[in-house]
């Protein structure tokens, strides 16, 4: 009851940072090989906006939907082409891109969640 | 209030995890590096019974001043070819790193006789090295050779750096060498750092023993290198002590600065302050200050704000706008060079007499070698600098380098010469590819009538001067003025350029939205497109480029900077330096005279000045690290690792445009130097939203990029900044990324102290 309490509660933001937070595990589930035999198609969408917008909730973007939106695209792309970039540079940064940008958005969009 | 004191204890939790993990990453993450560089690689000799001894002593004068990239070093060089039982004539080449004053060589026939040997010097086919060609005749037993000359170190900041000289045998197969590099030093001076320079058995850039005992030398100390030794920075005695004490100053004014930031702090320091007050001199010294603030100090601050008004974005930009329009109309009045410009392929003593014989039959030549350039030559034949092109006799592998960016642009160039001693594979390739314009002479230092009279013909016909609009006629002297004045004017264009950038991002009023990130981002793209079209046409009207981007050696003739740098006593070249150097003080005038007080102040500006001390006067390994950066920012000094980790950057920075297109064709070819301009936009469009500490370090990183890459308008290569723009802006999102979460970082260290007193 207190949980469902606590639900009730939540902002609209806080719904979407969680169904993002469940996109994420989704997205890392699709390409662990044996889990549901999911198509890697979704992880398009997810690296298009998923990662961005959780940057944008860490740097304290306030704007309306679309210049959001934007942010969110912008930084997805920033944040799989410096992965990329430190990747030619060095072995070290090799990190398979599917596990570590869900992970990454997921840490962020809790840390958000906590701040509220 | 429980759940309160939780989140707070949590904030500041995070804050110190996160404090600490920058910390240990700074401490024990090693910089990559990539090895091996392009070194001239030393031959070593033996075959038989020869063999070699090399001794090269270098004697290096004290120079510890602030910034003299010619300071001057004499070295000298003895070798001794022994045991040589030739039967017939040899000929041996020596490859010096310095230039050469004095040259003898002596020979000791197997009869015991001595001669001395005629030596032909190179210059021109080894880069900047010097090679001496010698004919050792039949019957040789032994060879002597002592080269003296002079080579520069380079003074930056009361340290030197000097490059260990050296010398190369070929010709005389694999023979057994001995090899003895000897460097003097004043008394009172020390070896501090010594680094690989890719030579002999060497990769770049990594540490060598420095020599600790050496041999008294009249007033200097002669120290045995090690032959994979490539720098050396030499130091006075006193640098560390006073170093030591600067440094502390500034771990002091740091500090201070951190105990101010907080309130707790600041009611402290100010308790300090006023128990001071009681002291005499402390008074003394207040009512001082006060006194110089209402006189000399206050009018200066009057005339400081009186022109930070003419420093307005809006007056920046109508600057901007009125010094490209001059430099393309003032081009326009004088253009083209009068010279007729001949690039000639061939070895400098030839190259001479083609030179000759042309300035005979056409007048007022002027002859462009490969000595003085060839990789900026795609550049200098698009602005229509060269009228003909002649090919003769030139050493094979020489060729082989300089035709490789000759060959695709020769259809830049109205004629070609070519004579039957230049090399035949090229020849062959030039005929295949521009048969139309091109006349094959027997000799073209010595041409015949026919010849001469095909060549004019030809220049009649299509190769000719090009017209000045107003029919002006221009002498060689008076143009060479105009082609300073220009170049004076393409700095000032950055520095206005730079200005009006930096003033924008912080102009008053203007608002933190996506907006105004926006507009920054489109008017440095209009800055740096602007700036480099002007470039490129006033270059192309002149038949003369206003700079180039990678001139090996003796721009001062190439390029309107390097005859500016003749006319001002200065080796401005390509004008990298003073094109960096505009861009990063009209940026930093700009913001400052336009966001003072409300995005900067006074102490976060010491803060970082603290900072950047403290960083470059510490006595620890990141104290060289730092000098090395700056060596190589400001003077495009190699020095140590510093320059591999530059590459590795540069790496990161080509991984940006791998992933966005990348090099596709060689037209679409990736510019690290571009990439970083457009990069350095990026976090200056959001400086706006930054806490003051973290807007200026901001200013600083976004002045150091917007610096480095506007060098690249001067490479007038519109193509590559087609193809860097977008690669550049993912990447000053990133870097803008990561000073926006410092600036988040640094809100809520001094919210959450603010909020626990």
């Amino acid at each position: 009851m207190q949980y469902l309490k606590r639900w009730k509660e939540l902002r609209y933001d806080q719904i979407f940072k969680v169904l993002l937070i469940l996109y994420s595990l989704f997205a890392i589930a699709s390409i662990t090989p044996t889990i549901f035999g999911l198509s890697n198609t979704i992880l398009v969408v997810y690296f298009l906006f998923v990662p961005g917008y959780s940057l944008t909730t860490l740097i304290g973007e306030q704007n309306d939907i679309i210049q959001r939106l934007l942010y969110a695209v912008l930084l997805s792309t920033t944040l799989l082409t410096a992965f990329f970039a430190l990747g030619q540079t060095s072995t070290i940064f090799r990190i398979p891109f599917a596990i570590s940008i869900p992970i990454i958005s997921i840490l962020i969009l809790l840390y958000s969640l906590h701040e509220g | 209030m429980e759940g309160l004191a939780l989140t707070l204890n949590l904030r500041k939790v995070l804050c110190i995890a996160c404090a600490l993990v920058i910390i240990a990453t700074l401490i024990t993450f090693p910089l990559p590096t990539r090895q091996g560089t392009h070194q001239l690689a030393r031959v070593q000799s033996a075959s038989g019974t020869a063999s070699a001894n090399i001794v090269v002593f270098a004697q290096i004068p004290p120079k510890y001043s602030i910034f003299d990239l010619s300071a001057t070093e004499y070295v000298s060089a003895n070798i001794t070819l022994s045991s040589l039982n030739s039967a017939s004539t040899q000929t041996v080449e020596f490859i010096s790193s310095f230039s050469p004053y004095s040259i003898t060589v002596e020979d000791q026939l197997q009869n015991g006789t001595f001669t001395s040997l005629p030596v032909i010097i190179l210059t021109g086919t080894f880069g900047t090295f010097v090679g001496y060609s010698v004919n050792i005749p039949a019957g040789s037993s032994m060879v002597s050779a002592q080269i003296q000359g002079t080579q520069n170190g380079e003074s930056f900041v009361f340290r030197q750096v000097t490059n260990v000289p050296f010398v190369v045998i070929s010709g005389l197969g694999t023979i057994p060498e001995t090899y003895t590099i000897l460097v003097a030093i004043p008394h009172g001076s020390v070896i501090s750092q010594a680094y690989t320079g890719g030579g002999l058995g060497g990769t770049g850039g990594l540490s060598v023993p420095i020599p600790q005992t050496g041999a008294n030398y009249g007033s200097y100390v002669a120290f045995s290198v090690p032959p994979q030794a490539g720098s050396l920075v030499i130091e006075s005695v006193w640098y560390r002590p006073v170093t030591a004490v600067i440094f502390a100053l500034s771990a002091v004014a740091i500090a201070l600065v951190l105990v101010d930031m907080l309130p707790v702090g600041k009611k402290k320091l100010i308790q300090f302050v006023s128990l001071l007050r009681h002291n005499r001199i402390t008074l003394w010294l207040v009512g001082l200050t006060a006194r110089l603030h209402l006189t000399g100090g206050g009018l200066l601050k009057q005339k400081i704000l009186a022109q930070r008004k003419q420093l307005q974005p809006k007056n920046l930009l109508v600057l901007f706008l009125l010094l490209g329009t001059l430099m393309i109309s003032l081009a326009a009045l004088t253009g083209p060079d009068p010279h007729y410009k001949v690039y000639v392929i061939a070895d400098p003593a030839t190259a001479n007499q083609i030179g000759n014989n042309l300035n005979a039959l056409i007048g007022n030549v002027q002859v462009i070698t490969p000595g003085q350039d060839y990789s900026d030559f795609d550049v200098m034949s698009s602005t229509g600098m060269f009228n003909m092109v002649v090919v003769s006799a030139y050493p094979t592998l020489a060729t082989q380098e300089v035709s490789k960016f000759v060959l695709p642009n020769l259809g830049n160039v109205p004629l070609i010469v070519v004579d039957k001693s230049a090399n035949s594979t090229f020849v062959s390739q030039i005929e295949a590819l521009y048969l139309q314009k091109t006349i094959v002479v027997q000799n073209a230092a010595s041409l015949n009538s026919s010849e001469a009279g095909k060549i004019t013909g030809f220049i009649q016909c299509c190769a000719g001067r090009g017209t000045n609009i107003v029919s002006l006629q221009i002498s060689n002297s008076g143009f060479e003025s105009i082609l300073a004045l220009e170049a004076f004017l393409s700095f000032v264009l950055i520095l206005l350029g730079a200005g009006f950038l930096g003033a924008k991002a912080v102009e008053p009023g203007s608002d933190s939205s996506l907006t105004h990130v926006a507009d920054i981002v489109a008017l440095g793209i209009f800055m740096f497109f602007f700036s480099e079209v002007i470039y490129v046409v006033t270059s192309t009207i002149l038949r003369f480029p206003l700079s180039l981007h990678a001139v090996i050696s003796g721009a001062e003739t190439i390029t309107a900077t390097g005859i500016m740098g003749k006319v001002v006593h200065l080796p401005l070249g390509g004008g990298s330096t003073p094109r960096d150097l505009a861009a990063v003080v009209g940026l930093a005038v700009g913001a400052l005279s336009n966001g003072w007080g409300r995005v900067f102040s006074g102490k976060s500006l010491l803060f970082l000045t603290s900072v950047g001390l403290a960083l470059y006067f510490n006595p620890f390994v990141i104290g060289n690290y730092v000098f090395q950066g700056l060596l190589l920012f400001v003077g495009n000094v190699s020095l140590g690792p510093i320059t591999n980790n530059l590459y590795t950057f540069k790496d990161f920075l080509y991984g940006f445009g791998g992933a966005l297109g990348g090099n596709t064709s060689p037209v679409y070819l990736l510019s690290a130097g571009k990439i970083v301009y457009f990069a350095g936009m990026v976090p200056l469009a959001f400086i706006n939203r930054m806490k003051k500490n973290t807007a200026t370090m901001t200013l600083l990183v976004a002045a150091v990029l917007l610096g480095h890459g506007a060098i690249r308008v001067g490479e007038m290569t519109p193509d590559k900044t087609v193809i860097a723009l977008l690669p550049g802006l993912f990447a000053g999102f990133a870097f803008a990324l990561v000073l926006l979460l410092i600036s988040r970082l640094e809100k809520y260290v001094t919210s959450s102290y603010r909020g626990s007193t």
